[in-house]
């Protein structure tokens, strides 16, 4: 069956002081329907641009994107395709960005600005969209979904209109939703129903998810793979239980190391050293420099992602 | 909370703060809502305090409150057992020396045009530690004990990572030599392995020192990390207070263990929570609303699985746990065992 | 959430020079704005142009070697007299710049600070009536007022121009005051005025810059007018002068004071325009990573 999402090999440059800067380097994954992948990085790792790049909005000064190909279902909307993912945003793809202050626009009250894209995707009249935009409000848990429909973004907290964003992503029932960061803002109790609803629009229309978040418990709350993304670069990927249970990458594991979790007071470990910015375009592994296992050829040729084991991992000498 | 022999670093009576409301359909632009409403615990030396509560529970406030960047509306804030309402001026910036705090956000936290040496050395200044030599020395001491070179001194914060400039915040706010530490939120907005490196720093800080940390955080497993002592604030109110075992093994307050079966665990395998009573459930909590509740009832009653009708009514008095006159809550019901 | 410390820009007047640079506008303003200002120095000093009131040479000679614009009713270089002007210019604009800059930042960051409270509204008060006030009336009013001083022309100026440097640092003041390293500035206890003038006006550093170029230009365009209408420099020489003097010769033919007056006033302008647009774009672009 064809993937909902299959990209191969996206890479975005920026501009930089000295020439073009790579922050998505060859990157390439699947969504099948009706799965919900979680894409964990800190940042800098280039998860937003990778985001940013799928969706078809990074185009010229902001950013040069390459691709073997981006395709939904059998559509290829890649760079280079004629017609790009233009035609399919807000229909067959859609997005839940990250700044809830930025992505929403501040002169049209939050109700007016669902509807809009309602209208757009279903051919809704104007009653139909209203009807259906109060119903969106209300199950992503607004009691005031009348009073909320009225609001100017500005009127509403930050974790408000990250809800606001997310009803809207999943109201247009996109056969692809790419969340990015989509709860940071919000409370962990709202955070748990607003997953709910990412999950129910899983079940309910089959769309395939990617969650990219720094949050790991997240993930291991609802997606069924993971892949962990380092400047740039995707350094494993595999079933979120056999991660969780053998991370074999070390950044992987330093990433597991450093979570807290609820259950116990066992100090979390840091991981030494910091991201090398990317201006320092270096060969080999960007995380030799960090890591407790570089052997020599660490420093001389970038690890590839293979396959091993049933899992991706792009590393000379893992765990 | 026990009796000591000599007063409490910092003791919280009865505090109340309020702040004007927003505009539009949501709010009332007028009226003033209540931030804080009767909070009170103590922080003892040396100890660490985790405050824990989400959006719109108050702790802001009460950060703000605690570092006289705010004034109570009523109630008292106690340092060795002296009112900050009745202090002299100069006992005042007394206490601001004792009493430092750590922001959010790194990014804009430290004073843009201005190097990290004259940050640094500000603190030091106004308080008239030391002489102008020791306090150079002062600061690069500082900075060393966060893991940063004495380079960075002549630096701007732009040139910094989140991380670094968190750090360097702490070593200001450590410069003064106070005794009470308020973290609000400092490591929410940092990396999770970034924010590890901070949290080993400030275990390694209150085994070294003899500083009292007041550690306010939405994020009970990052409290978990340090705090001997736990409140759980909602809405403005303490409505429990316990050890940090005490807390995490019995939770009495029906939101503390919503809370803590919220926390997403990377661990697949716990699926459901053990803190959780046989008919609550994670999810099936209310709708968010925006409105402010000012019922007279519990805060926690729209929302709570096992309201009883008098949940509604009558705001439940701070009592304390069976068996443990230091673990209290303000809840009507018995909690489980 | 986090920023890349890569993409970062630095801030601070070094930087903005070597990002003026980089375009042909930046650099063809900046060219233009030392020339003359080298000019204006050279003049004050005294090493060109002194021969300005001469009227040694015969009158209305046309443009030639010795002469290269000519000279005028009393026989007096045009060209010289265009150069010398320049030090008016510049000196006017300096002094003007300074003085309502420095004023303007001054209250702006007062009201800012102390906004909404009665010192925010009072100043708010004192501009809105300044502003409601006719420009050259108001300027006309103080020039009559000071009977003749010199500085009059000044004091008007600063008087007019310091609202709408207060403006945009009130506002950008306004802003800043919600940043956390203000917030920790309180905490410890710094005063009012201190953390305003350490902390919050440094970061207001490239409103600052862009509101002066305009203000400089501002004075000169102002000083011409004023000077036109005979209220302006007056025992001096000025390009004002000059067009004022230029406006019945051109009717009888002789174009010489209006070619130089306003040639060197276009170049002049011209170059202030180039620079504060390459500011402009420079600053707005840093400002998106700030």
């Amino acid at each position: 069956m064809t993937a909902a999402l299959s990209v191969h090999e996206i890479s975005v440059s920026l501009p930089g002081p000295g020439g073009l800067i790579r922050v998505v380097d060859q990157v390439s994954l699947n969504l099948e329907r009706g799965e919900m992948v979680g894409l964990a990085g800190e940042s800098g790792c280039g998860k937003s641009m990778l985001a940013l790049a799928i969706m078809g909005l990074l185009r010229g000064d902001k950013g040069h994107v390459e691709a073997k190909s981006v395709a939904l279902g059998h559509h290829e909307a890649g760079p280079s395709s004629s017609h790009g993912m233009v035609d399919h945003r807000g229909k067959r793809i859609a997005m839940v960005f990250q700044e809830p202050t930025t992505a929403l626009d501040p002169v049209f009250t939050v109700g007016w600005q669902i509807s809009a894209v309602l209208r757009r995707r279903f051919n809704l009249d104007r009653a139909a969209a209203r009807d259906r935009t109060l119903e969106s409000l209300s199950d992503i848990g607004f009691s005031d979904a009348t009073d909320v429909y009225r609001a100017y973004p500005h009127q509403l907290s930050g974790g408000m209109r990250q809800l606001v964003m997310i009803a809207m992503a999943t109201a247009v029932r996109p056969e692809v939703l790419i969340a990015d960061e989509p709860t940071t803002a919000l409370d962990v109790t709202t955070q748990q129903q607003a997953m709910a609803q990412l999950r129910a629009l899983q079940r309910d229309a089959g769309t395939a998810v990617l969650l990219i978040t720094h949050d790991i418990g997240l993930i291991a709350g609802s997606c069924s793979r993971i892949m962990i993304m380092y400047s740039g670069q995707i350094v494993e990927s595999a079933r979120y239980e056999t991660l969780f249970q053998k991370p074999l990458h070390p950044y992987s594991a330093g990433l597991l190391a450093a979570v807290p979790r609820i259950g116990s007071a066992t100090p979390v470990n840091g991981i030494a050293g910091h991201v090398a910015p990317l201006t320092e375009q270096r060969v080999g592994c960007r995380f030799a420099e960090r890591c407790a296992r570089a052997i020599p050829v660490c420093r001389e040729t970038r690890p590839t992602l293979l396959d091993r084991e049933g899992r991706m991992i792009a590393c000379h000498h893992p765990l | 909370m026990s009796v000591p022999s000599r007063p409490p670093l910092l003791e919280v009576k009865g505090l109340r703060a309020s702040y004007r409301g927003r505009g539009g359909p949501l709010g009332d632009g007028k009226s003033a809502i209540l931030a804080l409403e009767d909070v009170k615990f103590c922080v003892e030396r040396g100890q660490v305090l985790g405050l824990a509560g989400e959006s719109g529970s108050g702790k802001s406030t009460l950060a703000r409150l605690l570092c006289q960047l705010k004034t109570p509306d009523g109630g008292d804030i106690l340092l060795d057992g002296k009112p900050l309402g009745t202090m002299s001026k100069a006992e005042k910036h007394e206490y601001r020396r004792r009493v430092q705090m750590v922001f959010q956000d790194p990014s804009t936290t430290l004073s843009p045009r201005r190097s990290i040496r004259q940050t640094l050395l500000e603190p030091l200044s106004h308080f008239g530690i030391g002489s102008p030599p020791e306090r150079e020395r002062m600061a690069i001491e500082a900075l060393e004990s966060v893991d940063l070179e004495a380079s960075a001194m002549h630096r701007l914060p732009h040139q910094f990572s989140s991380g670094q400039r968190q750090r360097i915040s702490i070593a200001r706010a450590l410069l003064p030599r106070p005794d009470l530490l308020i973290a609000d939120e400092a490591v929410s907005s940092l990396d999770v392995s970034v924010q590890a490196r901070i949290l080993g720093f400030l275990n390694r800080l209150r085994q070294e020192r003899d500083i009292a940390i007041l550690f306010i955080s939405h994020d009970l497993a990052v409290i978990r990390q340090l705090a001997d002592n736990i409140g759980v604030m909602l809405r403005g109110r303490l409505v429990e207070y316990a050890s940090a075992d005490a807390l995490f093994s019995h939770p009495a307050h029906p939101y503390t263990r919503q809370l803590l079966a919220a926390v997403p665990d990377p661990d697949p395998g716990s699926g459901s929570s053990p803190h959780l009573a046989n008919n609550e459930t994670a999810l099936g909590l209310a709708a968010i609303t925006a409105h402010r509740d000012e019922s007279a009832g519990c805060r926690f009653a729209d929302r709570c699985p096992e309201a009883m009708r008098e949940c509604h009514r009558i705001r439940p008095a701070l009592r304390s746990r069976p068996g443990s006159a230091a673990h209290v809550v303000e809840c009507h019901l018995d909690p489980p065992e | 959430m986090n920023r890349d410390p890569a993409f970062s820009r630095p801030h601070g007047p070094r930087s903005l020079m070597r990002g003026l640079f980089r375009t042909g506008a930046g650099i063809s303003g900046f060219v233009i704005i030392s020339g003359f200002a080298l000019l204006a120095m050279a003049t004050a000093a005294g090493a060109i142009g002194s021969e300005w009131w001469q009227t040694s040479a015969g009158a209305w000679q046309g443009p030639g070697a010795e002469h290269w614009f000519g000279t005028n009713r009393l026989g007096q270089d045009i060209f010289a007299r265009a150069v010398y002007s320049t030090q008016t210019a510049f000196e006017v604009g300096i002094l003007v710049t300074i003085a309502s800059t420095l004023l303007g930042a001054t209250l702006g960051g007062l009201a800012g600070w102390y906004s909404p409270g009665w010192l925010d509204e009072s100043i708010l008060w004192l501009k809105g009536v300044l502003d409601s006030i006719p420009f050259y009336l108001l300027i006309a009013a103080i020039a009559y007022a000071m009977q003749g001083s010199p500085w009059a022309m000044h004091l008007g100026m600063t008087a007019a121009f310091w609202t709408g440097t207060a403006r945009l640092v009130r506002g950008e003041v306004i802003r800043l005051k919600e940043r956390e390293f203000v917030a920790a500035a309180r905490a410890i206890g710094l005063p009012g005025p201190l953390i305003i003038f350490r902390h919050v006006l440094p970061n207001t550093f490239n409103i600052l810059l862009v509101q002066a170029t305009l203000v400089f230009v501002a004075a000169i365009k102002t000083e011409v007018i004023l000077s036109f209408l005979g209220i302006g420099t007056r025992d001096g020489i000025s390009w004002g002068v000059m067009l004022a003097e230029s406006s019945q010769e051109v009717l009888a033919g002789r174009f010489g004071n209006f070619l130089a007056a306003s040639g060197f006033l276009f170049v002049l302008l011209m170059g202030f325009n180039l620079l504060s647009d390459a500011m402009q774009d420079e600053l707005d672009i840093r400002g998106q990573t700030a």
